[in-house]
């Protein structure tokens, strides 16, 4: 009988389903609030073009991998860049997942303790999420994949469906008028969606592990972020439909709002903010248990070791300190900020430098065979 | 071997039922849980000023027991809320005053408190409360003018805006008397008050004079955030009467005055709100009349600049039932051709006039509830930009033209 648990491959369309269930979601609560007050009506705009933008960044990530076939990010960029350049790279990267994963976990704990668990300490949600997150991350991929698929598909549908529920007071008015004196304010929010698609520098890991004979990647990845782009495209629009962009302006959880508004009459359903909160714990999830795997993964790659659970173990109380440690409104606002210029500059400024690095020491090694 | 294989089995078997029964006794139910029985469910609340007066025959001592030493700040706010009596409704007695605050036969009693914070407020009453207040299901809020008068709206409504248990859909009210005393109203069903009032503006569907669509906390909320000016339904009490009628006018967060039940319905026309409506009509003689019932309608709302002049158009469409003939003295059908045109042509200009005397009642009152602004701002936004400013002094001027059709498509069951 086969061991299902032992995968060291996977194929095209599961690495495209795993790199959704990777990006989708965590930011998915806190995006109007991130681009409503800069791009305003116009913010579905700003997260077309941030689909647009982190795709290529994707497609570079992708081509960067194909010049080195069968190997990750830890082996060649040092290969590349030098030893410590290289190594400072993937310091970089690895520095942007764990803040991630910081401002991830605090803000999943400061959202649930609000509209859930109002007397519960943030710590101890922390601390219930990293229990499972890390038993998760402790697996092999195989059961990860398997993971993410299965919560994937339970957490969205969940979330659609209940999400949906918002088109009941929405009005096509509060997105006029379609004309702007800030365009400025379209670029600017533009910039500011890494987080929406923030995970997608797993590619960068797990290349060597897709089993590229079927199905072309640069599909699946168009559709991973195409998918992530149109749901956020949808919640931007809903968003803005049901509370105005200034209503939107005015409010911590906009997204949550517009559920909150909702009134289904005669039936004993309510508060359906609390369900899509529910809905949205498997999606938290999914992300975190990936990210702090490609953590593990990195951490042990760089060091040699052949095991990642070890690393794994390492970083959890860092996990939880550093997530814990972001107090107070403003140091979270700091943090967002800092992982979300991190992650654009990385994606968007120095891998695409890195490639360019790449294929010119390939023509010329290739000229140097010829 | 066999026995010792066994025995390994039953040791894992052991150990995994010992693990399932732990993990059941810490992972059932919550840490924090309280039982339904345990909370006071507030279902409504009152908010009056703070001087609103004693209640009838209480003491000093009583008065000074109904508020809390302030380190600070004045007293400004008498906050009366309406909890829950679990339990079965008591029977009897109209009027009469029980231990709690309310009438007995109710379901409900009143506990009340002056303060500054309403939070504050809240919290301090729960020294008159044997459990804890609980406001997931609150269902109505009741303003007083004379409190919406001291500071606007949005300082009371920003404490129900701000705290996670509140509901985004509860239904205010404004009342010109006191607030209080409208949740001390038992409703002739001995439903819970405040279940009963939010009940009330769930019927705007059917009343055209009931304001009940986008008036809900979290349209308040949306309003106030985009500057613009509200309406809030009117609630009157007399005699343990209760009805909403009208509305109260804001202008921004400022209170202005009411609309009455016709300005209401004009409002709705014009804003499109309107689900179902009565409208009724003379018919060939004076002391005939004919009532109308909307069922469908197709509003449209326009904004248009030509040069410096700004004007609206109104086009509505408006389909429904002659549902009531009366012709005292003689017994004549309705089914004639000429006469539903007759009636239709009537229907249309009662509508008109109606859309007009909202239109007028608001203009008069500064009051900008009409979408006025939102639809300049959103097709004509570069125009919009230059008279934002100046829009408050412009408002009470800007034309309106209005056109209506109405058919008639059926005359009821009876010709």
């Amino acid at each position: 009988m086969a061991n299902l648990e032992a995968k060291n491959k996977m194929s095209v369309a599961q690495f495209g389903l795993f790199l959704t269930a990777v990006m989708f979601g965590t930011q998915i609560i806190g995006l109007p609030t991130k681009v409503v007050p800069q791009a305003e009506q116009f913010a579905w705009v700003s997260v077309v073009l941030s689909g647009g933008l982190y795709f290529i960044a994707v497609w570079i990530l992708m081509k960067l991998g194909e010049i080195y076939p069968g190997q990750d990010y830890t082996a060649y960029l040092p290969q590349l860049l030098g030893k410590w350049p290289g190594l400072t790279v993937v310091a970089a990267v690895l520095l942007l997942l764990v803040v991630f994963v910081w401002v991830i976990f605090n803000q999943f704990s400061r959202g649930l303790a609000f509209f859930m668990f109002d007397r519960t300490p943030y710590d101890v949600i922390i601390m219930g999420m990293l229990g499972v997150v890390i038993y998760c991350a402790l697996q092999d991929l195989g059961t990860i994949i398997r993971i993410t698929q299965f919560t994937f598909f339970v957490s969205t549908v969940m979330m659609g469906s209940i999400w949906i529920l918002g088109l009941f007071n929405f009005q096509p008015e509060n997105l006029l008028p379609l004309w702007t004196d800030k365009p400025w304010g379209i670029v600017e929010a533009t910039f500011s969606t890494w987080g929406v698609y923030g995970g997608y520098e797993i590619i960068l890991l797990l290349f060597p592990v897709i089993n590229r004979t079927k199905g072309r990647l640069v599909l699946a990845l168009a559709l991973a972020i195409g998918f992530v782009m149109l749901i956020s495209f949808v919640v931007v629009i809903i968003t803005i439909g049901v509370l105005s962009v200034e209503g939107v302006k005015n409010e911590s959880y906009p997204v949550l709002v517009v559920v909150r508004s909702v009134e289904l009459p005669g039936t004993f359903i309510e508060r359906l903010e609390n369900y899509l909160l529910i809905a949205w714990i498997p999606s938290v999830f999914n992300t975190m248990a990936v990210l702090v795997y490609a953590i593990g993964q990195t951490l042990s790659r760089v060091s040699g070791f052949a095991d990642h659970r070890p690393w794994i173990l390492a970083v959890t109380p860092v996990i939880f300190l550093g997530a814990t440690l972001l107090d107070g409104m403003e140091m979270i606002k700091v943090a967002d900020k800092m992982v979300n210029w991190l992650g654009a500059v990385l994606s968007l400024g120095i891998m695409p430098l890195i490639y360019l690095l790449a294929r010119r020491s390939e023509r010329r090694r290739m000229s140097g065979a010829g | 071997m066999n026995g010792g294989g066994c025995q390994v089995r039953d040791k894992g078997r052991i150990s995994g039922i010992l693990l399932v029964i732990i993990i059941a006794m810490i992972s059932s139910g919550c840490w924090d849980q309280r039982e339904l029985q345990d909370r006071n469910f507030v279902l409504a609340v009152a908010i009056d000023a703070a001087e609103a007066g004693e209640q009838p025959g209480q003491s000093p001592a009583a008065k000074a027991n109904e508020t809390f030493a302030q380190p600070h700040g004045e007293k400004r706010y008498r906050l009366s809320q309406q909890v829950l009596r679990l339990g079965p409704a008591r029977g009897g007695g109209e009027g009469q005053q029980d231990s709690g605050g309310g009438q007995a036969g109710g379901r409900t009693y009143v506990l009340s408190n002056t303060g500054q914070s309403l939070f504050e407020i809240i919290r301090d009453t729960l020294g008159q409360s044997s459990k804890p207040l609980y406001f997931e299901h609150i269902q109505t809020i009741v303003i007083s003018e004379a409190a919406v008068q001291q500071a606007g709206l949005k300082p009371i409504v920003d404490f129900f805006l701000r705290d996670a248990e509140m509901r985004w859909r509860i239904k205010v009210f404004i009342t010109p008397g006191e607030a209080r005393k409208i949740l001390e109203y038992v409703p002739p069903n001995k439903d819970a008050g405040g279940i009963y009032l939010a009940n009330i503006l769930r019927n705007h569907v059917k009343n055209i004079h009931v304001a009940g669509t986008r008036t809900d906390l979290g349209n308040i909320s949306v309003m106030l955030g985009n500057k613009q000016d509200l309406i809030i339904p009117r609630l009157d009490m007399a005699d343990n009467i209760v009805k909403s009628s009208g509305v109260a006018l804001f202008n921004k967060d400022k209170f202005v005055g009411y609309a009455d039940a016709q300005a209401v319905a004009g409002i709705k026309m014009i804003r499109s709100t309107e689900k179902s409506a009565i409208i009724t009509v003379p018919g060939d003689k004076a002391d005939e009349v004919v009532a109308f019932e909307l069922f469908m309608h197709d509003t449209k709302l326009a904004a248009h600049v030509d040069g410096d002049q700004i004007y609206f158009t109104l086009d509505i469409s408006m389909t429904g039932n002659l549902g009531e003939y009366q012709a005292p003295g003689q017994i004549k059908g309705a089914a004639d051709p000429d006469f539903i045109r007759r009636i239709e042509v009537k229907t249309a200009a009662e509508v008109k006039r109606i859309v007009l005397y909202g239109k007028d009642t608001c203009q008069a009152a500064g009051c900008d509830v009409l979408n006025f602004s939102a639809k300049l701002k959103a097709h004509h936004p570069q125009t919009w930009a230059k008279v934002k400013d100046r829009w408050d002094e412009l408002f009470p001027y800007i034309p309106l033209v209005v056109s209506v059709n109405v058919v008639i498509a059926q005359i009821g069951e009876h010709r």
